[in-house]
């Protein structure tokens, strides 16, 4: 059965487009114009993944709400922003709203799938228990690519599919820069220098927050960054 | 001129004010002067009219001839000095025919004896008195009711003479011969009762040895029938009566036709003290001859007791005009206001009456009053002169103050509502609260610029996203070959728009991720080795060399946002230079600040603009680049520079190597 994907968004034109690209893909998808419709109708049946707008209409942060009103229902619901505002990015990880990932409406259709499908692949990973783990350990870095979970002295870090891969870009070679550019590439995101930024500060804040001692991800001043090996 | 110094200069007009009083001041003392001057000149006048008839008589007959006859109050020792007669040099004149031999007669009574002063003066000789052959002799005639008497004095040497009539029991006569200095003084009591005595007398010089009178002066010409001299004495009577008449003050004289004078109201002139003893300062009389300069003149000095009066006034007095002069002594500043009334009798001028005041209280009123008002409107002067420096001043002074503030406020863009003066209530308030308004305007338009990029790329992001999404999908429906080109071009121009947008919202995002700033402590030399190594591999074929000071730099900085602004200054030192030219980035440590350069050879800031270089959407770039420039990359350099509170500047290097832009950071 195809899975079923909403997608609540103000802007009929790009709704309906998102609609069709990822029904496309074999996507059941149902479009939702403004929140309380989206409400209403998701009350009655949750969908396997919600890709929401902040600015809803009138409601400009009427994306947050719908989306802490889903999180009360379902802890397990992959949930995707989008959002036309940088800004934003901040106030969502400020929030801690507990969605999957954040994107900005720039990004191209076929990136939007690729979040979406990697999102289902953790959301399989984590309920079916896939049989070829494939991990990756860096001291107490504990990586798993398919259930894309991420733990730190056997702590679980909670980070976003974007986050997953710019970490798993930087680990696989300990020790060398990886430029923003390649960062980008490697995530399959399409944004200018400042956002990676922002978003691997939101990392180190969330390696700091399960080990306040945490100093591995490293910024290297006009080139990029880089995993700090473990000490021998 | 500065508005200090124009008040001032205007405040300078009051001076105006002691000139004027100073004008007015000289009415006054003419119209003082002018009524006193009447008021003696009518009483002459009346005096001139009303002589009583005996005097006036007398007046109508003077004989031809005459001497006045002083009476002396004293007796005059018999010494041929004159220093004890009235009237010294002023007695009746006599003259040789040549002019070179001078006598001037004396006469004068005390206690019933008459006495006489030959005062002579021989220019004409080489005088020496020889002792065989006396060179100068007087022969004197003397006519009384006793009989007629002569004498011939011719001493042998000078010094007393005692002698007797030529004729027989005529009585002696006792005198005095002086020598002086080209003439001698021959000083005689003659034994005759006072009244009615009529003299004649010749003074002879004789020049060389031949015994003739060489020259003659004197009205003895022929010994047989002499012209007699009356010798007139003086009319107490008259004077008496020109005493009470006198005004106050004043001092009246009575003169015949030849300015002898025949009465004098002040009979006792020694009584009497100096009218003008009330000394005066320099600074007074200096004062008073400010305001009457020019119609006084100064005194010409009449002898105490004037035996003959003479001077232009006098003369024209007795040519029948009425005459008034005014004349001061210098010392003791006392005026002296003269008037003169011819007499007439019968249809002819027989003398004169002259009077003569003093004024003191003229000088000391106009004094006093001019002194007063030079002092009060000189003080008005000042006074005001220091109230308007003051205002202006301080005028001044707010004026700098506002238009400092309002060039501070923008230059920096410092929020006007820090300007000084708004809550005063003149016309500097209302222009401070009008220039305020102004910047307001300015600032939020500013502020508009700088907001306006992103507020754009949040409203094109939206559409842009609905075209991307669109063509998207359209790719994926299976397109002939000519389709997909057009589709590959459209998405290409969606791209690149993309990238527009984003460029455009830098800028605040900047201003977002600077309030998330992290903070830290660190080597700022390190930091820009770095990052010139990183430009090296992005910029592989440019020249990018660092210049960085020995030592360590530490500082605490945001290090992703002077990355970041490094970013932009390199991109701009790259994109604006040629292939082979250089790119210089740098640091160096003054005292209180880090001075961070990037210079690059091969471009040239132009003029315009360059203050405003910084500011939000302003560029400068004279040739397109392939990537779209907005004029925000200066504007993130000095918002970054800004949270360091630092500066920024551009400018051209000398001789044309190049352009330099400048981090400024306080330690």
């Amino acid at each position: 059965m195809a899975r079923h994907i909403a997608i609540v968004e103000d802007e009929a034109a790009i709704r309906h487009n998102y609609e069709d690209a990822l029904r496309r893909y074999g996507y059941q998808v149902t479009g939702y114009g403004d929140k309380h419709s989206a409400l209403a109708a998701l009350k009655r049946r949750l969908p396997d993944l919600v890709i929401i707008d902040v600015g809803l209409g009138d409601e400009v942060e009427g994306g947050f709400e719908l989306c802490r009103e889903l999180r009360s229902q379902s802890r397990s619901l992959p949930i995707i922003f989008l959002t036309a505002r940088d800004s934003d990015l901040d106030v969502i990880s400020g929030l801690r709203l507990g969605a999957d990932d954040y994107l900005t409406k720039d990004i191209s259709l076929q990136h939007l799938v690729a979040r979406v499908v990697a999102l289902f692949r953790r959301v399989e990973a984590l309920s079916g228990g896939a049989l070829d783990e494939q991990l990756l350990e860096r001291g107490p870095l504990k990586f798993s690519v398919e259930r894309m979970e991420v733990s730190w002295n056997d702590k679980p870090v909670p980070l976003t599919v974007t986050e997953f891969w710019l970490i798993h870009s930087l680990i696989r070679h300990p020790g060398y820069v990886r430029t923003r550019q390649q960062l980008m590439d490697d995530a399959n995101v399409l944004v200018d220098d400042q956002t990676i930024t922002s978003h691997i500060k939101r990392i180190r804040r969330k390696f700091v927050k399960a080990d306040p001692h945490f100093d591995r991800l490293d910024t290297v001043y006009g080139a990029g960054y880089r995993w700090k090996p473990d000490p021998e | 001129m500065k508005l200090r110094t124009k008040l001032v200069a205007l405040s300078l007009l009051t001076l105006l004010l002691p000139w004027s009083a100073w004008k007015l001041l000289q009415e006054l003392e003419r119209f003082l002067r002018e009524s006193q001057q009447d008021a003696l000149l009518a009483s002459a006048r009346a005096m001139a009219s009303a002589i009583p008839m005996e005097f006036s008589s007398r007046l109508l007959f003077l004989p031809e001839n005459y001497v006045p006859l002083w009476a002396l109050q004293e007796q005059p020792a018999l010494d041929g000095y004159n220093d004890d007669w009235p009237g010294t040099g002023q007695g009746q004149e006599f003259v040789s025919a040549d002019g070179d031999l001078l006598v001037q007669l004396l006469a004068g009574n005390h206690g019933g004896q008459l006495f006489v002063l030959f005062d002579v003066e021989d220019r004409g000789s080489n005088r020496s008195t020889s002792i065989d052959h006396p060179a100068d002799s007087i022969v004197l005639f003397a006519r009384s009711p006793r009989g007629l008497f002569s004498f011939t004095i011719s001493p042998m040497a000078p010094g007393p003479i005692q002698l007797h009539s030529d004729r027989e029991n005529s009585g002696q006569i006792e005198g005095y011969w002086l020598e002086r200095e080209n003439g001698y003084r021959v000083e005689l009591a003659l034994p005759s009762s006072v009244s009615n005595t009529d003299i004649s007398f010749q003074v002879q010089s004789k020049s060389g040895t031949s015994g003739e009178a060489a020259r003659v002066a004197g009205p003895l010409a022929d010994f047989d029938q002499p012209s007699w001299i009356s010798l007139e004495a003086g009319w107490p009577g008259l004077s008496r009566w020109l005493d009470r008449s006198e005004i106050e003050s004043a001092r009246t004289w009575l003169i015949d036709r030849e300015a002898w004078v025949l009465a004098d109201s002040r009979l006792d002139p020694a009584s009497e003290g100096n009218p003008g003893t009330q000394r005066t300062t320099w600074l007074q009389r200096l004062l008073y001859r400010l305001v009457a300069g020019s119609r006084t003149t100064l005194l010409e000095n009449w002898p105490a007791v004037p035996v003959r009066l003479d001077g232009d006034a006098i003369k024209r007095v007795l040519a029948g005009e009425e005459v008034i002069s005014w004349t001061q002594d210098l010392d003791t500043a006392v005026v002296w206001n003269t008037v003169a009334a011819p007499v007439e009798l019968q249809g002819e001028i027989h003398g004169a009456i002259v009077v003569q005041s003093t004024s003191d209280g003229l000088l000391l009123v106009t004094n006093r009053a001019l002194g007063r008002l030079l002092f009060t409107t000189l003080a008005i002067t000042f006074g005001l002169a220091a109230g308007l420096w003051y205002f202006a001043s301080s005028l001044s002074r707010r004026v700098r103050k506002l238009s400092n503030a309002v060039s501070q406020a923008m230059q920096d863009s410092a929020a006007p509502e820090t300007l000084p003066l708004r809550d005063d209530r003149d016309e500097l308030g209302e222009l401070a609260r009008n220039n305020q308004k102004l910047l307001r305007a300015v600032a939020d338009y500013n502020k508009y610029l700088e907001t306006l990029a992103s507020k754009l790329s949040h409203e094109l992001k939206t559409p842009l996203a609905i075209t991307r999404s669109s063509l998207e999908n359209l790719s994926s429906k299976g397109l002939d070959g000519e389709s997909k080109q057009f589709l590959e071009r459209a998405q290409e121009g969606v791209d690149r728009q993309f990238a527009i947008v984003r460029a455009m919202s830098e800028a605040s995002r900047l201003e977002a991720s600077i309030a998330v700033a992290e903070w830290e402590t660190l080597d700022l030399g390190k930091l820009i080795r770095n990052c010139v190594e990183a430009y090296r591999s992005v910029h592989a074929g440019r020249t990018l060399l660092a210049q960085l000071p020995e030592g360590e730099t530490p500082l605490k900085c945001a290090p992703d946002l002077l990355a970041q602004a490094l970013d932009k200054l390199v991109d701009n030192a790259i994109s604006l230079s040629g292939e082979n030219d250089e790119v210089t980035v740098g640091l160096s440590c003054k005292e209180t600040h880090y001075e961070l350069f990037v210079r690059n050879t091969g471009s040239h800031l132009p003029g315009e603009l360059q203050e405003r270089l910084f500011d939000s959407l302003v560029s400068l770039r004279e040739r397109p680049g392939t990537v779209p420039h907005l004029g925000l990359g200066l504007y993130i350099v000095r918002l970054v520079a800004a949270v360091h509170d630092g500066q920024v500047s551009a400018r051209n290097l000398p001789a044309g190597r190049g352009v330099e832009f400048l981090i400024s950071i306080p330690v």
